[in-house]
């Protein structure tokens, strides 16, 4: 199921949910037959509302069986401490995972069934540009906020994981603005080749149309780089 | 850290105008446009990101002047946009102590429902509460799930519907998986159920398809319980079994609402009963 499609099976389970709150009786019969498309998720939903939800409380604080009515928001307990913790810990293996120093671009945009030139439709460059920043060509502390906020949308993960990818971490950003410096000497090594700015890459790529290099101008301007 | 409102309010407008737009199909009525209007107003009244005023806003004790979830939601993805995790985890800790009594009764009422040992109920409990925390916060990091700032309780809801399902296949508790659909019978192997069949001794007789007994321990159940009870068919029969029995609907009714034949239905029928036959103890309870 795509996410317009659960988005859509979320709208419509939530208005049998709201009737069924306001008093009145849905009837299960009434939704497959307006959306059939959605039968299954919907009965789903629905079969599972009734069996589990229906007694959970909504925004009322309670504590066990009792309700307060002292309107004061608890304290975080102590199961709450404890399961926040083991899921923060569990997402933090995970985006270390994701910060794996072999993981390119060109696999991130893998993993989401996307081409390197997809991609680039995506953020609004163009595939040489893509390339470049796969090879870090390009020097990390050149690039805009504005294209890692893109690549996040794009790659479906927040900017933090995003900023692992390609050698975009915060250190090497860091360490490039505090030496001035306008190359990244440690690929320049490896690979022999020229690392630009993302300023000189917009200008000097071929395939980037003048609109798009308008756009990116602004951008860059806008951010003071 | 702060960050000029403008900013924010620009991110917030635009995705809201992407959310209108991608939903113009669908028949939004007049409810729903008011409570995202409000939404945006809220959010778009809240002090500069990151100010000692948004903080107090953010973490109102009082839960009658508390921003309402959606909003916070919102607030963790600006956080998340702006790679700010300190500010991102202290919105999420509101969120999840905001939903704290909620989560917990739900992890408490899911295993109520089932036997096991005293030893085994805080581990169940733990481990129920940390998946479904977890799944939260991926949820609430995750700028295109766009209908968490909309409708948290109701995203919620859904969030806990995967960890229950999870749970149950994880634990044993259901050996059907519900994502996993069964194998289908060739058509040639199945007899037809509304033909007559001739017997040994040369009579044509009707195929007795009606299984009383099944039919009648359905019928026995309380209405309360049935909804657990489909819960467990496999997802191809669970509207049949609710239709019939739930919103008592006929066979004709029902196939009529299931764009399938009467005789599907008949078959259908037959199959779910004979998964309830084969489950241990059809007492109160035993299904959820």
């Amino acid at each position: 199921m795509s996410r317009e499609e659960e988005e859509a099976v979320l709208r419509i389970t939530s208005r049998y949910v709201a009737e069924l709150r306001a008093g009145r009786q849905p009837r299960l019969s009434d939704y497959l037959l307006r959306y059939p498309q959605y039968a299954d998720a919907i009965t789903d939903f629905v079969t599972y509302y009734h069996a589990v939800e229906v007694d959970v409380p909504v925004g009322v604080p309670v504590s066990g069986e009792e309700i307060f009515y002292d309107f004061a928001l608890p304290p975080l307990s102590e199961n709450s401490h404890a399961a926040m913790d083991r899921a923060w810990s569990r997402l933090s293996h995970s985006t270390q995972m994701h910060d794996h120093p072999y993981m390119t671009l060109r696999e991130a945009a893998s993993s989401q069934h996307k081409s390197l030139r997809q991609l680039a439709g995506e953020v609004g460059l163009s595939v040489d540009i893509v390339e470049r920043l796969e090879r870090r060509m390009i020097d990390v502390a050149t690039i805009p906020q504005e294209f890692l906020k893109r690549l996040s949308q794009a790659l479906k993960q927040p900017v933090d994981v995003i900023l692992g990818y390609a050698g975009f971490s915060t250190d090497k950003r860091m360490v490039s603005r505090v030496a001035e410096a306008s190359t990244n000497y440690g690929v320049e090594e490896q690979t022999g080749l020229q690392v630009q700015d993302f300023r000189e890459a917009i200008e000097g790529s071929m395939e980037l149309s003048n609109e798009q290099k308008d756009a990116w101008r602004q951008i860059l301007n806008e951010e003071g780089l | 850290m702060i960050i000029c409102h403008t900013e924010v309010v620009g991110v917030v407008e635009q995705e809201y105008v992407q959310a209108a737009g991608m939903a113009s199909g669908d028949s939004l009525d007049d409810e729903v446009v008011r409570r995202r209007n409000y939404l945006a107003d809220v959010y778009n009244s809240l002090p500069a990101y990151g100010s000692n005023a948004f903080w107090r806003i953010v973490e109102e004790p009082d839960v009658r002047l508390a921003l309402p979830l959606e909003v916070l939601v919102k607030c963790v993805r600006v956080a998340v946009s702006y790679g700010d995790n300190e500010e991102r985890n202290r919105i999420v800790t509101v969120i999840i102590r905001r939903t704290q009594t909620s989560n917990e009764f739900w992890a408490r009422h899911v295993l109520r429902a089932l036997p096991m040992r005293a030893e085994e109920y805080n581990t169940f409990f733990s481990d129920l509460y940390a998946d479904l925390c977890e799944h939260m916060i991926r949820a609430l990091i995750d700028p295109e799930r766009l209908f968490w700032e909309e409708h948290f309780e109701h995203c919620l809801r859904f969030e806990r519907k995967h960890i229950y399902y999870a749970f149950m296949v994880r634990e044993g508790r259901w050996h059907y998986h519900p994502d996993k659909r069964p194998e289908r019978i060739p058509r040639s192997l199945m007899a037809s159920l509304d033909q007559p069949v001739m017997n040994a001794e040369g009579e044509v007789v009707e195929l007795a398809v009606n299984d009383d007994q099944a039919e009648e321990a359905v019928l026995a159940v309380e209405y309360a319980d049935l909804p657990g009870l489909v819960l467990r068919l496999p997802e191809k029969l669970r509207a049949m079994i609710w239709l019939i029995f739930w919103e008592g609907r006929t066979e004709r009714d029902t196939a009529g609402i299931l764009g399938v034949s009467d005789r599907t239905v008949r078959n259908r029928l037959h199959e779910a009963l004979d998964i309830l036959r084969e489950w241990p103890g059809m007492e109160k309870g035993a299904w959820l």
